[in-house]
């Protein structure tokens, strides 16, 4: 009995309930296949391929391109533009490719040079190709056997003429000494067409056509003579391999596929109609008006009510769904009962079972991942998805499936071949098998290349390497068919990592180079600063690629200050919950599971005001949901028809004055804002929990904390009378993705809380005394403030500054006023990627136009978020102070001197910032390398589902990834980590935590020591560390960043900043934030 | 012609002329594959708004100050057939209902470009899209100042070609061009709708002049000169014309999502309430029919 029969006929169970257990190792099996972004208000930058992570890189990349159909690397194209306009330099390839051929470069191929020699060239020059009926109307129509490439040098193009012409009136026209039949025949052939007579009359541009065809008639006849040498050589082994590889093809294939493939019918278009509009609806977190009835008792049993109601509306092709669901809601049918029996309805046996559940997951990748991450990582949220959802997803769609290739297997069938008396699940999978052998039949499977394919390829080679068709014609077959082979061996993927090596390779060496240089020229006059005495003030931000410019200006504003990074939630991991939130959000690492909670309340003497406001705000907010539902109603419709049009003036506003009406919206706010507020940090209870008494953490656990952080950036002595710990986010306006623009340390939120949770913690006298009991004596003139930057506006807010002592207020005043003219200048070095800025912008108009763009509803790029990141730093800041980075490097404070012999220090820091700052290296790559397939493409047409995730117009898949707005500028190469350690504690590290072992040594990333006390680096290659050689000869120096980079907007390389201040040691009243820094545009020497 | 009559009729074509000639520029360019770069098409957008935004208010304060409640602006028969007695004639009318309309469609349509420019910045179909907004935009104006039926069936037409090519903007995806194609074929039968009202009106008055409805008086004065049933007949054929300004919206708002349509929202308020405002006018005499300014409500 089957598993269909059995439920069929209601039988003791019987292979039903062996094979569920496999069934669930399959589905286990495949979501470590699905794509692990969350629900999108807690977008955590991730691997991409993190499931492939297992695999080097080169072989991953393929591997997943294959599986999820999109493409390993950027195109040929793309690569060639870079390569022609200097990003990709002849050099990169040429020691790429000997890198990667090592001593096979010089094998010789075909008589012709070395395989180097050849696949440089093919590297070089496109190779063009075509479908065969589209290559035969380019060969007969087009001048591809008139004229030579145009990339062919014109010395090579006249000697291959000249050859030629010598060749045919020396010896073939005469039968004399080197020449053979074939040639002799080709050439008959072309004279008569050509008029041989007056050959001697010929013009160069007739002699070029000759030249070109017989070099066609040459490689063609070449090829074929190879192919059919092969082809008798092992004529009964092709057979066999082949056959036996389209039995596998096949078998790997979806119905779906082939269906798809014979005739053009989308079973897919029919069940992801009905799939998508349920998911949203089952995943909704508060956005419907109705609730999905029956949501509770889960997908597969609410899905089946649903459409098992007398009254659902269904579309034609599943008519006899309302029977089939209502039997196995009677049943209570399980999930995973019901995939076992579909299996056994789609005839999947126990090996082709894994295969046929990931493919049919993966339909809906988007969509199925969402619901797995619901289901297993997302228990904070409003509604979570109960477990077994995923297999309550996978039971209805193979259902709907079933359905929808049996309604459209009459577009193969012939009619009578067909049972069309018998309706039940077993008629159709009788249908459905019918269906699948008569496609299997028709064997769709993919074409090779064709003889004229392979010989156009080998064509356009000699033009470009000046093969005549006297050397090609006296090519013996087996000659021919090694030329084949090599070219073929270097086929399209593997052109592109040589290069995609290459163009690592040029920005990975100049960073190499700039640190090693800027060390020799700024290093003994940054010493001297920092060494002299305290610092004025210090300011720790997160590693973030965008707090470097951030950091850098203000070190030149006020020499005198020092800036740290750290990971930006400060080691204070926690479930917060602001004054005006709902619910708690967590606001750490996502690989951490807070275990506190903290809250924002009012202050104690702002209670009775917080209450009033609270009350406005639910009148304010309960107004707004009953406008945005009660205007969808017929009534509610007439209304709006009447009063909509006052709609238009708030909104011709805000498009028109989007910063204006943003201050006059921020005025009338204050009437429903939190009053003045404070964090609730210490708890009294002794577990944490979300409880009034529970919040918070204890003395003892605040003191781990700020010791933590303070070991980790290397500040445990000379501490400044201020120091300002300033986490990060940003507020944008219309944009679904805006937790991707946050802190990533953060889980995609704000960091402000941490930095006042950690600047609450720090100041405590209690938690000093046991801070200082570690060894960090922070004195009592020491005070921490917490901050919050928000980097798409560069607005920094301060908190709780009513506790600073006045004795720091002057102090304070200075490090403001600093940090203010940071925040124009930062907004001057970022505006100047925006191409709606004009380059001549002054600082203070740079800061009014990113203001302005975070208030903007039509703003598609409110920033640009980590589109720059390319690098990782990881040690003292002394020896990158200065350096001009172009916001494209993470900075992370490490001092090794402090660390110890294992190097736990490091350890621990590395164990956070590789993965992270992996992740969001990764994810930017191949969005950007395929921005429809791994990211989520254009945002202009995204609709946000159910407050979960975005999707392409009214139904599509779940998009994730980011957007090709988002990496448009990005340059997808691996991140570079150069860590300020040895090789022996690195190894040590990568020894001892796996997933940094993982990621470098499955080059997922690249990785440089650095010693700072011998300024030497060395590389991790092939699986070793090996000394690096500096390759550029100097380093550009300016006194400002300002002067390095305006007037240009694309990336620009590095530079030594030696500011004024620093030459004569004095330091200098920072600049007022209005002033000027017009000046002319200055071409970049890159 | 007195000096009053030349300022209104210079006004009158420019008001006429601007998206026009947004139009031909944008059109003409694209057919002669040399688009204009992103920051062109921004300039000659805002600078077609505001040449007819202006004239558009001056109008407006002119038939203000002058009191003057109707005002032709006559461009003569572009086509006659002498043999069936019919004549396409190009005639605009301002009154105290095709004004406002008109100010609002500069406004809405200048806030749409306004929003565009920065939403669609580096999109590939950053021309397309304003070619199309520009057919858009010119048939709004037309079909808001139309003073003949064959006037106001060209503008609607402009808006209907529009709303098609916008729902189908997204032209990578199947979606966006499967409803396109399917709200082009309901307009055709919308059209036909069209078409019947015109023929009527034509057999009713012998001409297509919504003027020779009237036997008195600019609206709201004036008087059906036909009879209640044939008025209803001509309303209800005009009444199938769907509001197309409704649609083409979409192609933002992804048919869903408020979070993104806030502009196109309004653009739908301002239609609805044209909708609703018209159908209270209905209801209140059958007369509304037969002004020009309110055929356009629908």
């Amino acid at each position: 009995m089957t598993v269909a029969q059995e439920l069929e006929d209601e039988d003791p169970p019987g292979p039903l309930q062996i094979r569920k257990a496999s069934v669930r190792h399959s589905i286990e099996h495949a979501t470590h296949l699905l794509p692990s972004q969350g629900p999108i208000s807690v977008f955590v930058h991730h691997n991409t391929l993190h499931a492939f992570e297992e695999l080097p890189f080169a072989e991953a990349v393929v591997a997943g391109g294959k599986l999820y159909h999109c493409e390993p690397y950027l195109s040929e194209d793309r690569f060639r533009h870079e390569l022609s306009r200097g990003r990709i330099r002849i050099v990169d390839l040429e020691s790429v490719l000997l890198d990667d051929l090592g001593d096979a470069a010089s094998t010789l191929v075909a008589t012709f040079g070395t395989r180097y020699a050849l696949r440089l060239a093919m590297l070089q020059f496109p190779i063009r190709n075509a479908p065969d009926a589209e290559l035969h109307w380019l060969i007969a129509e087009t001048e591809a056997q008139d004229r030579f490439r145009e990339e062919v040098e014109p010395a090579m193009r006249e000697r291959t003429i000249a050859q030629t012409r010598h060749w045919v009136m020396r010896d073939l026209r005469t039968n004399g000494n080197g020449t053979n039949s074939h040639a002799r025949q080709v050439l008959q052939d072309l004279l008569s067409e050509y008029g041989g007579r007056d050959i001697e009359s010929w013009g160069a541009s007739k002699w070029e056509s000759f030249v070109l065809r017989f070099l066609w008639r040459v490689c063609n006849d070449g090829v074929r003579e190879a192919m059919a040498c092969a082809r008798v050589a092992s004529d009964s082994d092709r057979v066999a391999a082949s056959e036996a590889s389209v039995a596998a093809a096949m078998s790997s294939r979806r119905t779906r596929d082939l269906l798809l493939q014979a005739t053009g019918k989308d079973s897919d278009r029919l069940v992801d109609e009905v799939l998508i509009r349920f998911c949203a609806a089952y995943l909704d977190q508060g956005f419907a008006d109705w609730e999905l009835p029956e949501r509770e008792q889960g997908f597969f049993r609410a899905f089946a009510q649903l459409y098992s109601a007398s009254r659902a509306c269904v579309p034609g092709w599943l008519r006899r769904l309302r029977q089939e669901m209502r039997v196995l809601f009677e049943r209570g049918t399980t999930p995973l009962e019901s995939i076992a029996a579909s299996l056994e309805f789609f005839d999947v046996s126990e090996q082709e079972q894994d295969d046929f559940i990931l493919q049919a997951l993966l339909a809906l990748r988007g969509w199925a991942g969402l619901i797995w991450q619901m289901e297993t990582s997302a228990p904070w949220t409003p509604w979570p998805a109960p477990h077994g959802t995923l297999e309550g997803y996978l039971a209805i769609r193979l259902i709907l499936e079933r359905h929808a290739l049996a309604f459209l297997a009459g577009s193969v069938l012939s009619k009578g071949s067909i049972d069309t008396k018998s309706h039940g699940p077993l008629a159709q999978a009788k249908v459905i098998q019918q269906l699948r052998r008569e496609l299997e039949r028709q064997n769709l499977g993919d074409k090779p290349r064709s003889l004229a394919q392979v010989a156009f390829t080998i064509y356009q080679l000699a033009q470009l390497r000046g093969w005549s068709p006297q050397d090609l014609v006296h090519l013996s077959p087996q000659q021919w068919s090694q030329l084949i082979k090599e070219i073929h061996a270097f086929h399209s993927v593997e052109r592109r990592r040589v290069f995609h090596l290459a163009y690592e390779r040029k920005y990975r060496n100049e960073a190499l180079d700039a640190i090693m240089k800027h060390a020799e020229s700024c290093g003994a006059a940054e010493r001297q600063v920092t060494a002299a005495s305290v610092a004025a003030f210090q300011v720790v931000t997160c590693i973030d690629d965008r707090e470097e410019s951030f950091r850098r200006h203000l070190e030149e504003i006020d020499p005198e200050c020092e800036t740290y990074g750290a990971a930006g939630f400060f080691a204070v991991a926690m479930y917060y919950q602001g004054a005006a939130e709902a619910h708690y959000r967590p606001l750490c690492p996502i690989i951490i599971t807070p275990q506190h909670y903290v809250r924002e309340e009012p202050v104690f003497s702002a209670t009775d005001v917080s209450e009033k406001r609270m009350q406005r705000r639910r009148i304010v907010g309960r107004m707004t949901h009953q406008v945005h539902s009660r205007s969808r109603t017929l009534l509610g419709g007439v209304v709006t028809g009447l009063l909509g049009s006052l709609a238009t003036f708030p909104l011709v506003a805000r498009i028109l004055a989007p910063r204006l009406t943003a201050q006059l919206r921020s005025v009338f706010g204050a009437f429903v804002r939190p009053p003045a507020t404070e964090l609730h940090v210490e708890r009294v209870t002794e577990t944490p929990g979300p409880e009034p008494d529970a919040l918070g953490y204890s003395v003892p656990e605040m003191a781990s904390i700020v010791v933590r952080i303070l070991q980790d950036i290397g500040l445990v002595g000379n501490l400044a009378p201020i120091v300002l710990f300033m986490g990060h986010g940003s507020s944008s306006m219309n944009n679904p993705h805006e937790s991707a623009y946050n802190c990533g340390a953060c889980s995609g939120g704000r960091g402000g809380p941490n930095a006042r949770a950690f600047a609450f913690m720090a100041n405590d006298r209690r938690v000093r005394e046991l801070v200082a009991q570690a060894g960090i004596a922070i004195a009592d003139d020491v005070r921490f403030v917490g901050a919050y930057h928000n980097t798409c506006n560069d607005y920094v807010e301060y908190y709780d500054l009513d506790q600073l002592p006045r004795s720091h207020r002057g102090l304070f005043v200075r490090m403001e006023q600093s940090i203010n003219e940071a925040r124009a200048r930062n907004a001057h070095e970022r505006v100047r990627r925006f191409e709606s800025a004009s380059l001549e912008l002054t600082t203070g108009e740079a800061l009014a136009h990113v203001e302005e763009r975070a208030e903007d509803l039509s703003q598609a790029r409110p920033e640009y978020n980590h589109a720059t990141n390319a690098l990782c730093f990881v040690g003292r800041r002394k020896w990158s102070r200065g350096l001009f980075l172009d916001r494209r490097a993470f900075l992370t404070s490490y001092d090794p001197s402090i660390d110890d012999d294992a190097a736990s220090i490091l350890g621990r820091i590395l164990g956070a910032a590789i993965p992270v700052c992996a992740g969001i290296s990764l994810e930017y790559l191949f969005s950007t390398i395929d921005s429809e397939g791994y990211g989520c493409g254009s945002k202009l047409p995204h609709n946000i589902a159910g407050l979960a995730g975005v999707m392409t117009g009214a139904a599509s898949d779940i998009r994730p990834g980011l957007s090709a707005q988002m990496v448009e500028i990005h340059e997808p190469i691996r991140i570079l980590f150069v860590i300020e350690t040895t090789v022996e504690k690195m190894t040590h590290i990568m020894n001892s935590q796996a997933i940094i072992g993982r990621l470098v040594r499955n080059d997922w990333v690249q990785l440089a020591v650095y010693d700072a006390a011998t300024n030497q680096i060395q590389r991790f290659v092939n699986g070793a560390f090996v000394p690096y050689q500096a390759e550029a000869g100097t380093l550009p120096v300016c006194r400002s960043s300002q002067e390095w980079y305006r007037g240009w907007r694309d990336h620009i390389g590095f530079c030594s900043i030696v500011s004024p201040q620093v030459d004569n040691g004095i330091a200098t009243v920072p600049r007022s934030v209005t002033d000027s820094t017009k000046g002319p545009a200055k071409e970049m020497q890159r | 012609m007195n000096m009053v009559e030349i300022i209104f009729l210079i006004l009158g074509i420019a008001v006429v002329a601007s998206p026009a000639v947004l139009l031909v520029v944008l059109g003409l360019t694209t057919l002669i594959g040399r688009p204009l770069s992103e920051a062109v098409i921004a300039r000659l957008t805002s600078a077609a708004v505001v040449l007819g935004l202006i004239p558009a208010l001056l109008i407006l304060l002119m038939m203000l100050a002058l009191d003057k409640r109707y005002v032709p602006i006559e461009l003569g028969d572009w086509i006659s057939i002498e043999q069936e007695h019919f004549h396409f004639h190009l005639k605009f009318v301002f009154d105290r209902l095709s004004v406002p309309f008109t100010v609002l469609s500069f406004v809405l349509c200048g806030v749409v470009g306004a929003f565009t420019r920065r939403y669609l910045h580096r999109e590939v179909g950053y021309n397309r899209f304003f070619l199309c907004y520009a057919f858009f935009f010119a048939g709004m104006v037309i079909s808001s100042l139309a003073g003949t039926i064959e006037t106001l069936f060209f503008g609607w037409e402009l808006v209907g070609l529009s709303s098609a090519l916008l729902i189908a903007y997204f032209h990578e995806r199947e979606n966006p061009v499967r409803n396109g194609a399917r709200v082009w074929s309901v307009y055709r039968l919308a059209d036909a709708a069209f078409l019947i009202a015109a023929i009527t009106m034509h057999k009713l008055t012998g001409a297509g002049d919504f003027g020779g409805l009237m036997c008195a008086g600019p609206w709201p004065d004036s008087i059906a000169n036909i009879d209640p049933y044939h008025a209803l007949i001509v309303g209800c054929c005009y009444w199938l014309r769907p509001p197309e300004n409704l649609d083409w919206s979409h192609f933002l708002v992804g048919y869903q999502e408020p979070w993104r349509g806030l502009l196109p929202r309004a653009l739908c308020s301002m239609a609805r309430s044209r909708c609703i405002w018209g159908l209270i006018c209905y209801c209140e005499s059958v007369h509304f029919w037969i002004n020009p300014g309110s055929c356009v409500c629908w």
